[in-house]
Order: C-alpha cells, then sequence, then structure tokens
C-alpha cells in the first residue's frame, strides 16, 4: 500500500519538492492530495499502485512537452518514486468550476446559451491542439471537464493517460463515450475514437440528453453488462436522431430536452450529428467530424444567436435553412446576412461580428465589428483598429476606419484588412 | 408565452441500480450481532445515497427483505438511497433462506418486480447477511434465482457472521465465486465489511460498463462482479481494518469468533 502520509515531502522532477497537506479525493487508480510546492498550493495525484514503466515514461514525457492548451490541467512535475509508486504535481481546479456530470445531473445549469456554445467551443479548441501534436486523451467523458456555469470556461483534467495515437495506456472507458471499434476492441485509442467521444460530450452539452439512449436502449435491460453494452454501444448501435433507423427515438417523458432541443438549434447542426454518428461513421471512423469542422459549425451558430426583431428575445436566427423563425415568437425572421468565407451572419441590430470569422485572429472572443441599424437601415460598424474597404458595384472603394460604418446592401462588398472578403446577401 | 421554453431543463435520465440487502434475523442474529447490522447499515447508506446522488450514469434504489421464519420487505418497492429511512430489524425465528431467494427471484422482473424504472434498470446490487445456515429447502429457490438474468448480471456478496454456523460453499452457491463470501468474527469487522461491500458494490454496480484494455494488454474487467470482488479484494489486503475478514474458503482467522454476548 502507498499511501502518502500527510506532512511527507516528496521530491519533484523540476527539482522542487511537495509536502503533503491533506488528501482531497481518492477514486479506483489513486488518491489526490493537496501539496505545498514553494509556498503555493497544488494538487498531486499518487498512484495507489504503480502504473508501470511505459506509462511512467509517458507521463514524463507530457510534462516535458508541457500543456498544448490552457485549458489542460496539465502534469507539470512527477515525483521521485517513494514505497514503489509515483504521482505527478498540476495545478488545483480553481474556484467556480462545476464537474460536467453536476451539468448531467443539472445540479449545476449553464448561465445562457452564450456559455453553453463557449463552453463546447472551449473543448473542441483544446482538442485541436492536443491532435495536433499527435496525441490522442483516450478517454474522453463526463468525469474529465469542469465547467464554469457562467461563462463557459472549460478546464480539462486526468491528462496522465493522454498519449501518443495507437498507444494504450492502459485505461479502460466508459461505455456511452467510447467509440464503437473500442468497445468492440478492434482498436487503441486514437484521434478518430477522441472524435467521437467529443461529439458526445458535445451533444450532452447542447441537447442534455445521451445519443445513444433512447426507446432501444431503455428496452435493453442491463446496459452496465460488457455484452449488452457492446450492443447498445458498439458497430450495431443506433443514433437517437438516426433520419433513417427510428428503433431508438428519444421516449417522450424520458429523453425530453433533446425531443425539446432538436427543433430550436439551427438544423445543420443536427445534421452535423446525424453524419457523425451516421451507421457509415459508426464503422468507419475517417468519416467522422474534426474537432476544426465542429469549431467552425460552432462559431456559425454562435453567430447566428440573435436578438428577434419581433419579440426582442435571443434566438437561433437560421439563416442557412429554410424560413427562419423565431424559436420564442415563431415569427419569421427575414434579414440581409454577411456572408464571409464559410460563414453567415444574420444582420439584426447589435449582432457581433467575431473577428475570428473575418480573419485569423485566434481569440474566439474578440468582436470587430458589429451590426447597426439607423432609420430602418442596416450597416455594419468597424470597432477594430483595423480598416476595412467596402467595395462598391461600380468599382470604385472606400476605408472604413475604426468607429466608421457602411450600408450592409445587396450588391457591396466588404474586404476585412488582410483578411476575408465579405458580402452581403 | 413562456409556457413551452424552448430550453427548459429536465435531468437526464438515468437507469435505476437496486441495491437490495438480504438479511437474516434468525432469532442467533439477536443481540450485539443484528444491533451492530442495524448501526452499520444506517451509516452505510449515507454514503451510498452520496454516490447516488452524485452520478450522473445510475441512480441507486435501496430495498430490504429480512428472512427468519418468514420473510419481509422493509418496504414494498426499492426507495431512493438518498432519502431511505432504515428502520431497525429484530431477530427471532428460523433462517428461511430458500424462501427469500424465492422471493427475490420474484422482484428481479420488470413485469412483476423492482426492474420496471421508466427510465431503464442496472442489474442489482445484491448484499446477503447471515451467521447460519438456511432451516428451509434452498437449494430448489436458488436454482431459479440463478436462471434470472438480473440475478446473473448483478453483484453478489454474501457476508457470513462468524464461521461456527456459517458454511462458504452453501454462500457461494448464492454468490457464484467463494471470493466474493466475506467471513467477520466480530461486530467491529461486521460493520466495517458491511460499509466497505455496500459502497463498493453501489460504485461499480451504478456505473457504465467499463470498456477498452489495461495496460498490461489484459481485457476489461469481465463484469461488475469481479470489479467488486477485485475492488474487496484489495480492501482486506490494505485496509488494517478488515485484516482479519476472512475471504473465501480462508481459515487464517478462524475460531476468532467474538460475539460478545453470549
Amino acid at each position: 500500500m502507498s499511501e502518502l502520509k500527510i506532512g511527507t515531502t516528496i521530491k519533484l522532477s523540476n527539482g522542487e519538492t511537495a509536502t503533503i497537506k491533506e488528501e482531497l479525493g481518492r477514486g479506483g487508480q489513486g488518491i489526490v492530495y493537496l501539496v505545498k510546492v514553494s509556498g503555493q498550493n497544488m494538487a498531486l495525484k499518487w498512484y495507489l499502485k504503480h502504473p508501470g514503466t511505459v506509462f511512467h515514461k509517458n507521463l514524463c514525457n507530457n510534462v516535458r512537452a508541457g500543456s498544448p492548451a490552457p485549458n489542460f490541467i496539465w502534469p507539470l512535475a512527477v515525483t521521485e518514486e517513494v514505497n514503489s509508486s509515483f504521482g505527478y504535481v498540476m495545478d488545483l481546479r480553481p474556484k467556480g468550476y462545476e464537474d460536467m456530470s453536476k451539468f448531467i445531473l443539472t445540479h449545476a445549469k449553464f448561465a445562457d446559451v452564450h456559455a453553453q456554445l463557449n463552453a463546447c467551443l472551449q473543448i473542441c479548441t483544446a482538442f485541436q491542439k492536443l491532435h495536433i501534436r499527435g496525441l490522442s486523451y483516450q478517454d474522453m467523458n463526463d468525469g474529465n471537464f469542469f465547467i464554469n456555469p457562467k461563462t463557459g470556461d472549460v478546464l480539462i483534467c486526468d491528462n496522465d493517460n493522454v498519449a501518443p495515437d495507437k498507444t494504450s495506456m492502459g485505461i479502460l472507458g466508459k461505455a456511452g463515450y467510447m467509440a464503437p471499434e473500442i468497445i468492440e476492441g478492434t482498436t487503441m485509442p486514437n484521434r478518430y475514437t477522441d472524435y467521437y467521444s467529443l461529439a458526445v460530450c458535445l451533444f450532452i452539452l447542447i441537447y442534455m440528453n445521451r445519443p445513444f439512449e433512447g426507446a432501444w436502449h431503455l428496452s435493453c435491460p442491463c446496459d452496465n453488462n460488457p455484452e449488452m453494452a457492446k450492443q447498445l454501444f458498439g458497430f450495431n448501435s443506433v443514433f437517437i436522431m438516426d433520419p433513417t433507423n427510428t428503433k431508438n427515438r428519444p421516449v417522450p417523458g424520458v429523453h425530453n430536452n433533446v425531443i425539446r432541443r432538436w427543433g430550436v438549434f439551427p438544423s445543420f447542426l443536427g445534421k452535423a450529428f446525424c453524419k457523425t454518428f451516421s451507421s457509415s461513421a459508426i464503422q468507419d471512423p475517417t468519416q467522422r467530424l474534426m474537432d476544426k469542422q465542429w469549431t467552425n459549425i460552432l462559431l456559425q451558430i454562435r453567430s447566428m444567436y440573435a436578438k428577434c426583431p419581433h419579440c426582442g428575445k435571443d434566438t437561433f436566427v437560421d439563416v442557412m435553412g429554410q424560413g427562419a423563425r423565431c424559436i420564442y415568437c415563431q415569427k419569421p425572421i427575414s434579414t440581409t446576412s454577411l456572408k464571409v468565407g464559410r460563414f453567415t451572419i444574420p444582420l439584426l441590430e447589435k449582432q457581433p461580428i467575431y473577428s475570428c470569422l473575418i480573419s485569423d485572429e485566434q481569440d474566439r472572443n474578440v468582436k470587430a465589428g458589429e451590426v447597426v441599424v439607423k432609420g430602418g437601415a442596416v450597416g455594419i460598424k468597424n470597432t477594430s483598429d483595423t480598416p476595412w474597404t467596402a467595395m462598391l458595384p461600380d468599382g470604385s472603394v472606400r476605408i472604413i476606419n475604426k468607429g466608421e460604418g457602411m450600408p450592409a446592401k445587396v450588391g457591396l462588398k466588404v474586404r476585412f484588412g488582410q483578411g476575408e472578403t465579405g458580402e452581403f446577401i | 408565452m413562456a409556457t413551452n421554453d424552448p430550453f427548459a431543463l429536465d435531468a437526464v435520465p438515468r437507469r435505476v441500480m437496486p441495491l437490495i440487502f438480504l438479511v437474516d434475523t434468525s432469532g442467533s442474529m439477536d443481540g450485539a450481532k443484528i444491533a451492530s447490522l442495524n448501526t452499520a447499515v444506517r451509516e452505510a447508506l449515507n454514503d451510498v445515497g452520496e454516490i447516488s446522488k452524485n452520478n450522473s450514469d445510475a441512480q441507486i434504489k435501496v430495498a430490504v427483505l429480512e428472512f427468519s421464519s418468514g420473510i419481509d420487505w422493509m418496504y414494498p418497492q426499492p426507495i431512493e438511497s438518498e432519502s431511505f429511512q432504515w428502520q431497525d430489524l429484530k431477530a427471532g425465528g428460523l433462517t428461511s433462506l430458500g424462501a427469500a431467494y424465492g422471493e427475490l427471484n420474484e422482484k428481479l422482473s420488470k413485469s412483476r418486480g423492482f426492474m420496471a424504472e421508466p427510465t431503464g434498470s442496472r442489474a442489482p446490487a445484491i448484499i446477503l447477511i447471515t451467521d447460519g445456515q438456511p432451516t428451509d429447502d434452498y437449494k430448489h429457490p436458488l436454482e431459479k434465482l440463478k436462471g434470472n438474468p438480473w440475478f446473473k448480471a448483478g453483484v453478489k456478496v454474501a457476508i457470513a457472521v462468524g464461521d461456527e454456523d456459517t458454511n462458504v460453499d452453501v454462500l457461494a452457491e448464492f454468490t457464484g465465486n467463494k471470493e466474493a463470501v466475506l467471513t467477520v468474527h466480530n461486530v467491529d469487522q461486521l460493520k466495517k465489511i458491511i460499509k466497505t461491500v455496500s459502497v463498493t458494490a453501489s460504485q461499480v454496480a451504478s456505473q457504465s460498463a467499463s470498456v477498452g484494455v489495461s495496460s498490461n494488454g489484459a481485457p476489461a474487467p469481465a463484469d461488475t462482479q469481479s470489479q467488486v470482488v477485485d475492488s474487496v479484494t484489495n480492501a482486506i489486503e490494505t485496509n488494517e481494518d478488515l485484516q482479519n475478514v476472512d475471504q473465501g474458503d480462508s481459515t487464517a482467522n478462524s475460531g476468532t469468533d467474538d460475539w460478545g454476548n453470549w
């Protein structure tokens, strides 16, 4: 047994030492202690049983490489071996963050749709950065995310299993989150299995039901029996909103949230889930949407979340679908849109134009402009330091500096600095 | 107009995992045994309630079947562990284990029993606590019970209270393996093992299935039963308070029974 006694001081790979203050929690794998490192409170995860030299080496590699994105509560230093085991040090979870499972239990709720979309965006961005390094997270589930319900800021924990694609750190995943090919045991974790788990988490955070738990799931007893889990979550699994196979549809009275929300979010979001959870993408992982694609979809949705000109409530204005209607008052909303690159932004008063849609800005919350309405005429105003160039149909141009605006008229084009060129439609 | 709030939110449905205690309340359990059992289960249920409250996968409901000369459910239906009110059991009478098995088999059914939850059920965790040998025909009802799919998929642990009258082999017929039979020799051990087993069985059986491979390439634990056994074995090996509990065929602490009330 390799527990650490309170007061023990242990050496770290970065030359510092950690002193055990108290136990914060324990799980199957190990214990998390509050420790002091150079006068600072930090967390130490200690393995009750040595997880093996391969695991140890991988952890050291991850420490050396550093965190791929600020969202990861990344291992910062590995401890020396004591009592034939070891651990690693990481930052403590700051206040104000809740376990994703608390959201599932509705013990925590997003303050608004902005926070909800922000959480999804941050998860996608973080995993994109992890995947670019050739790493995969391996066992993504609702226990790995801490989310701030007010802002949607996300922290990702349990990063000790992060490893290069197709190597297994021997972690057992959770049925319902793990990719079908892991359930069926035909592959080792890789970024495609992560894409599946990512889509599961996004689906839950958005629609607040589980993507593979509908009528068929309910009719099968013992879903935690490994054989049954294989049926329900393996190659034969059926997405609850599959356009053709209806056997696993949500059940009214049980799966209420997705029934309410499916038609509320823009239809292309639903289509993206249908694609990534289609029977062909269940069989063929390369057909799944990647984190970057999810990011673009979420950015598009965020830009469509605007104030209804009729009732004043925040609604989705699905200008890419057919006949946008307010989700509250149901009145049709017709509006000019700005089409820029892959994005279409409905031009409703005060709607922000985010920099990341028109340039290579990495901070997704930076705004470059906003929609203004004057005397019934719609325009866009530059609020950034980068001048825009309005291009008129006759070929003449006009520079739009910070604080200036231009009319949003069909036929006009606008070039956003060195970035994209948009047109009004 | 806000009657149809599109963002109205219900908790995501969770399956229900029944935690079922089969408690021997025969005459020999009278005194310190039943008293410490009452205390221990009541305390353990606090922890189980916490597990249930924070588990996004499943909710845990509790049912208690006592058997002596007859059988009796503490409540007719399983009750949410968070709000379960334990009623102190009294001991007296015979050991109708066979009748208990028969009744359990009836209730482990979707059409007539406990497993008809609208949000779906999960295989139960069943903890049998007894200090003696059955006084009725238990073989026949047990055969039937063993054919019940909920029982087969469930977690079964037996706690033998003392080694004077209990028979590990008889209890292993119920659990399916000897390692899931734990013999305790005094009230301290009884209390601690009840807590350990209740918490472990609740944790494991309420969770979604684990899939994948372990670091040495071995497949995922075959079923919840073996996960619970592994976890309890580990607890006995590492927890000083449980060190004199005998697991399976172990007789290391045989003859150390001390129930302090003769």
